[in-house]
């Protein structure tokens, strides 16, 4: 391995261990430059380092298997070709979660479709894992089946402020952010769309 | 507080840990029955969205957007090949062209132009001598002239 080789230790051990740690897990910027270099490989752990996220993200926007692998791959192909035109000015996640929302509500937009729930069908539930516990499963697949179905039913910006905060984590800067709105707009469909699902679910549970 | 203020709190809580130092809202939630069911159907909620959240990729998505990804890579030097394919070939075809324009051309006469005008009724003479096939002195000196201009 090439590192960078100084004799003596102290202020410039820090240097040499950054140099190891880039060379075993390259930065997000690193990573970048070497695809902008031609390196096309490189963008395999792009891909591996934030497909799980990205690609929940269109599972619960879409709710159906086959559009979410759809709109998450053309999510990481569009970035692969607008990769020239990053401009560094964010970080590449948000850059990348940024095309991944559009491409959801392209996707949502041309498929003109409510979801489908078909996890339940093809018994894809995928991160259940509860120890085989039946009657747990059963509840669990039954609770994502109401709450995607009651995500459905939102309007595609409510929906997607919701999963961007409730369901990803985000902080309501950062999905503004990634849905280009205001703050105070992010917030009022955060309400709104809350509300709905609570309406949602209650009338399903009466 | 009012009931407005204590639900904007609301709004940007994702757990309930997040506003126990909210020692206003918590007072507010204390008193407020209707803002303490929001508190406890919100939180509800949320928790319900979060275990959506989580899902792993198919091993297969990674697979498939390289195979894209060098596709895309490989398509712009496919299309340069292309455009440069198909130049050549019209350069091929504009060549053949103007050969076989040259070509089929050149056992013509020479088309008459303001340039060569004056020279005809020589040339024609020319034609006339030669055709004749008489020999001798006179006239000779000027067709031969004539043909050397020729």
């Amino acid at each position: 391995m090439e590192v960078c080789s100084i004799a003596s230790p102290g202020i410039y051990a820090g240097v040499e261990w950054r140099v190891q740690t880039e060379k075993l897990q390259p930065t997000d910027a690193a990573l970048v430059a070497r695809v902008r270099a031609g390196d096309a490989d490189s963008f395999r752990l792009i891909v591996h380092r934030y497909q799980d996220r990205i690609y929940s993200l269109a599972r619960n926007y879409l709710a159906n298997e086959e559009d979410a692998l759809d709109a998450t791959q053309e999510a990481f192909i569009k970035a692969y070709r607008q990769l020239s035109g990053f401009g560094g000015r964010s970080d590449v996640y948000t850059w990348l979660y940024r095309i991944a929302v559009n491409t959801c509500i392209d996707h949502l937009r041309r498929a003109r479709s409510r979801p489908q729930l078909q996890e339940t069908e093809t018994g894809l539930d995928l991160h259940a894992g509860d120890g085989g516990d039946p009657q747990r499963e059963l509840e669990r697949a039954e609770l994502r089946r109401r709450l995607l179905a009651a995500l459905g039913a939102l309007s595609p910006k409510l929906r997607m402020t919701a999963i961007l905060h409730d369901v990803e984590g985000y902080t309501l800067e950062e999905a503004a952010r990634a849905m280009r709105c205001t703050l105070g707009t992010a917030k009022s469909r955060l309400w709104r769309a809350r509300d709905e699902l609570r309406r949602s679910l209650r009338s399903d549970d009466a | 507080m009012s009931c407005k203020d204590c639900q904007r709190q609301l709004t940007r809580a994702r757990r309930p840990q997040e506003l126990s130092r909210e020692s206003r809202v918590q007072a507010h939630l204390a008193a407020c029955p209707r803002c303490r069911e929001a508190y406890q159907a919100q939180f509800e909620l949320v928790r319900q969205l979060a275990s959506l959240a989580g899902a792993q990729a198919p091993a297969h998505l990674e697979t498939g957007i390289m195979a894209e990804v060098y596709a895309s890579r490989l398509q712009p030097w496919f299309r340069s090949l292309r455009l440069r394919l198909a130049a050549a070939a019209t350069a091929l075809v504009a060549v053949a062209v103007g050969l076989t324009l040259y070509l089929g051309t050149g056992s013509q006469p020479a088309p008459v132009t303001a340039d060569n005008r004056d020279l005809q009724p020589m040339v024609q003479a020319y034609a006339q001598y030669r055709a004749s096939g008489v020999t001798g002195d006179s006239g000779m000196g000027l067709m031969q002239e004539a043909e050397g201009l020729f």
